[in-house]
């Protein structure tokens, strides 16, 4: 059963406590774009930043929000509603600090906002229609049964901006003109 | 972890670590990964001094010091081995070991072949550690095999002297030196690479001392911290808090900074061995010589000096240096000289790379460039010595008439251009002909710190490089009609006489056009690599020292920004690649540029050039003006009179570097000189362009003068017909002296 604990500001500290809890239960930080109700595993998070300028990039598809600091590194910030094919959100939203798989790839993840942490069981997840759609396919793992209705599971790995720029499928339609450069452009000039 | 006790250990000596791991008992899989890391890394150290070694052994055969250190490295890999169970390695280290130790007891003497079979053994070495570090495996496969190596250094401990002086027969007789030495080469292409990779790029040796220091810093950052996090921004210590915070985070960035600094040696080093191995291939001779070792220059840097300064060694033994007989034939030593060099100059570091070889042969070069259409032959005819060597940065660019396997395909020179410009450096080249070729690369000491201009555009800030900034335009709207002009769809703006291709950025970074308000706008003239154009945007901020953070993968396949920073506001700016969004617009180096600089060029001697006007006043003489033209004046000093020096008689004064002549005409530096301390000389640093020389600096003379009064037009001169004296003019309705070849002083002197 789905259970509420409180916003937690490292939930990754959260996740080190129920590490030793039995391993069917999975540790899950909620969060929310337009209607839909998203997790992401909490040993991923490193951080929940709240209200971070995001300073914009141009030239970058929808899917990426821009760039932001932290802790001394300049983080590209995936937009997930971008990724969702939504329109700009209105109010700021939530930046999660994550981690990527290789190189220790870090980067962030707006969101509209973060609810807080679950506790599921595994074994109320189920996986992915097959009728669900290319583009979210490739971010969604699986989804869980929550009382706030249905949580589709992120793929962090899934989200970094190398392997969104990898899969092609966010670049497209996007809101503005955008010079989409060449494969292997590395001509510069004089250089 | 019980393998703390290794990280004491200073030097190469591996004595230490059969005894911990027969102490411990390392059923962990992981601890045995961390100790064959560790002594894959730390053989691969050995090596390399090794080969350093042999390279001095060569010189010095009888060096019985080199020798023992040799065996011993050799001796510990054997012995670490056994523990760890590579028998592979073992067995060639063991073969190894046993010509090195007969070397040692005076049983084999180090003739070159020798030498050059212990280096293929250290190539062997490495070998079997690259595949122990990528596998952790030393491989079974039939190509890994060593017995051909073991069957070579089988047959020279053989034809060891006897205890009696004898020569003992061997068996099987060693190969001729020749097939030694070009077996040598390909084992060396296949393995630098791989030994290279894992070791020595990711980690970096520090001074102990450095690393406390930054300690001691971070704990006073954190500590100044606490002050302020307690402090606010009214407290009466407060701006002394910032002050403080200010005065660590330099500290601390200079230390840091320094910790990244490692000596150009480190690169250096590998040359001996490749320049030796290349030498035996091209059936030259060749000495090399190192200046400079010490000379600090930062870790990414080094990496990226590193291929363009292989490549610039390879030419210089491949084409640079002549055989042994065309040598004796011209008159040089039958041993070819190379030298590597490098020093600071101006806040960069310049590495050099010399030769002195047959030189660049510029006919050769001038009929190859107009052979592939690169060069009119009408520019051909007017070029100077200096322009014709910078062609050989073209791209595909090669005077090889046949492809060897070291060099001729005519991808070089400009890669080493790129690689070096890349990191905002510069390269230029000067040859003698007969006598040599100079390789001059130029880079910045450090990469993350650079000077940059803040811009605003579409209400974002965005960071240019000043590196290639030669200007900064503010055109008014009134004027904008006249010098703003459109061809088709391209807009130039005329600077000077000159028309200058105009770009957007606004445009270029797919934002809406800005409302240009106010009285004007604004254009950042960027000069990347000899493609001038100016860059149209919102407004200008202030000139700042960023800090440059790399880019994700996605924003670097973008292409127009080299990096991110925070501004001092904490505004985050990308970081605009100049040349990059100069071909992003479509601007080409215009090809009849050159003929255009070299038409200036041209025209600068002549009178119709601006003229710079000063006075020579002396106590108890009357005033004089003179005037000189303004081409020849590289700089207006003014210095302290203390600094001028004499040496026979003659005034000098050290001036970035060089000891200048200085021209005291007017006779105004006794006064100077008996006056106070603090009197300051003005000095008009003047360049000389050296007739027949005109590929070497110009030399530099200082003219003492009183006071600089103006910069006159050529218009405003009118030269007097029938003077009492040559040269005279009238300049604004004054007489002035013209000034015809500031070297040319006795007929000044007479004037004055």
């Amino acid at each position: 059963m789905a259970a509420y604990t409180p916003v937690h500001h490292r939930p990754a500290e959260l996740a080190l406590t129920s590490e030793g809890a039995a391993a069917d239960l999975v540790s899950m930080c909620s969060l929310r774009a337009g209607n839909n109700l998203f997790g992401i595993e909490t040993s991923a998070i490193r951080e929940v930043l709240e209200q971070r300028t995001i300073y914009p990039i141009p030239l970058v598809p929808p899917c990426i929000a821009g760039m932001f600091s932290y802790r001394g590194e300049i983080l590209t910030a995936v937009n997930l509603r971008g990724l969702l094919g939504l329109p700009p959100a209105s109010c700021t939203g939530c930046v999660l600090v994550l981690d990527g798989d290789q190189d220790e790839e870090r980067f962030g993840l707006l969101a509209d906002s973060v609810e807080g942490v679950l506790t599921l069981e595994r074994r109320t997840s189920s996986p992915n229609p097959s009728t669900l759609d290319e583009a979210s396919r490739a971010i969604l793992r699986c989804s869980y049964r929550t009382a706030d209705g249905r949580l589709g599971q992120l793929d962090p790995q899934h989200l970094t901006p190398s392997h969104i720029a990898a899969t092609g499928l966010f670049c497209r339609g996007s809101a503005h003109k955008i010079h989409v450069p060449r494969p292997g452009f590395k001509d510069h000039g004089a250089i | 972890m019980p393998y703390g006790v290794s990280l004491e250990r200073a030097d190469g000596d591996s004595k230490l670590r059969p005894l911990i791991h027969a102490n411990a008992t390392p059923s962990d899989k992981k601890d045995v990964d961390d100790l064959v890391k560790e002594f894959v890394a730390e053989s691969l150290d050995g090596l390399d001094r090794m080969d350093r070694c042999l390279m001095e052994l060569e010189s010095r055969p009888q060096d019985a010091k080199l020798l023992d250190e040799i065996f011993r490295s050799v001796h510990t890999i054997k012995g670490t081995t056994g523990f760890l169970g590579f028998s592979r390695l073992e067995r060639l280290a063991h073969a190894g070991e046993t010509v090195l130790g007969s070397l040692r007891e005076g049983g084999l003497i180090a003739s070159p072949e020798l030498v050059g079979l212990l280096l293929q053994l250290m190539d062997g070495l490495r070998t079997i550690l690259a595949l122990i570090e990528t596998t952790g495996q030393e491989g079974s496969r039939a190509a890994d095999d060593d017995s051909e190596l073991i069957a070579l250094l089988g047959a020279m401990y053989a034809a060891r002297q006897g205890p009696m002086g004898v020569r003992l027969v061997p068996e099987a007789r060693p190969p001729a030196p020749g097939e030694l030495h070009v077996h040598a080469h390909k084992r060396t292409s296949l393995t630098a690479p791989a030994a290279g990779l894992g070791s020595t790029e990711k980690t970096l040796r520090i001074d102990v001392a450095v690393l406390n220091r930054m300690m001691n810093l971070v704990g006073e950052l954190v500590l100044t911290r606490n002050q302020i996090v307690q402090s606010h921004a009214d407290a009466v210590n407060f701006p002394k808090l910032a002050r403080k915070l200010d005065r660590v985070t330099a500290d601390l960035r200079g230390t840091v900074m320094q910790a990244r600094v490692q000596p150009v040696g480190q690169v250096f080093s590998k040359f001996p061995r490749m320049v030796r191995d290349l030498a035996m291939i091209c059936g030259k001779s060749i000495r090399i010589e190192c200046f400079g070792q010490d000379t600090g220059l930062d870790k990414s840097l080094l990496e990226a000096i590193k291929d363009p300064l292989t490549h610039a060694v390879r030419n210089a033994v491949d084409h640079g240096i002549e055989d042994a007989r065309t040598r004796l034939l011209a008159g040089k030593s039958a041993e070819g000289k190379l030298s590597l060099r490098a020093y600071h100059l101006n806040g960069s570091v310049v590495v050099e790379v010399a030769d002195d070889g047959g030189g660049i042969d510029t006919s050769r070069v001038l009929a190859r460039a107009v052979e592939q259409g690169r060069v009119s032959e009408k520019q051909a005819v007017a070029m100077t010595e200096r322009e014709i060597h910078q062609l050989v940065f073209l791209p595909g660019f090669s005077t090889a008439t046949e492809v060897t396997h070291l060099s001729g395909r005519g991808v070089g020179m400009d890669v080493v251009r790129a690689n070096i410009e890349s990191v905002g450096g510069t390269v230029e080249v000067e040859s003698n002909p007969g006598r040599g070729t100079l390789l001059r690369m130029k880079v910045p000491l450090t990469l993350a710190i650079v000077q940059a201009l803040v811009v605003r555009c579409g209400g974002q800030s965005f960071c240019l490089p000043q590196g290639a900034l030669a200007e900064l335009v503010y055109v008014p709207w009134r004027e904008a009609g006249v010098l703003l002009e459109r061809i088709g769809r391209a807009e130039v703006y005329r600077l000077r006489e000159t028309l200058l291709p105009i770009v957007r950025l606004a445009g270029l970074l797919g934002m809406p056009p800005c409302a240009y308000s106010g009285h004007g706008f604004y254009m950042a003239v960027l000069d990347p690599g000899g493609s001038p154009y100016g860059l149209v945007v919102d407004d200008l901020l202030t000139p700042e020292e960023i800090v440059v953070k790399p880019l994700a993968p996605l924003l670097r396949d973008i292409g127009l920004f080299s990096g991110a920073t925070v501004l001092g506001n904490g505004e985050l700016a990308m970081i605009l690649d100049v040349s990059a969004l100069a071909s992003r617009a479509g601007i080409r180096p215009l090809p009849e540029r050159d003929a255009r600089a070299q038409a200036s060029q041209q025209a600068e001697p002549r009178p119709t050039a601006s003229f710079l006007i000063y006075e020579i006043t002396r106590p108890g003489h009357p005033r004089e003006r003179f005037a000189l033209p303004l081409s020849r004046v590289e700089r207006i000093e003014e210095i302290p009179a203390r600094l001028i020096e004499y040496a026979a008689g003659l005034p000098l004064l050290q001036y970035r570097g060089e000891v200048m002549p200085l021209e005291d005409a007017g006779g105004l530096l006794p006064a100077l000189l008996a006056g106070d301390a603090s009197s300051l000389a003005t000095i008009l640093v003047c360049d000389h362009p050296r007739p027949g020389l005109e590929g070497r600096p110009a030399l530099r003379t200082g003219i003492v003068v009183s006071r600089v009064v103006e910069v006159a037009e050529a218009a405003s001169i009118d030269t007097v017909a029938d003077a009492p004296v040559d040269g005279l003019a009238l300049v604004n309705e004054r007489v002035t002296v013209l000034h015809p070849d500031p070297h040319r002083l006795p007929h000044l002197q007479e004037v004055a």
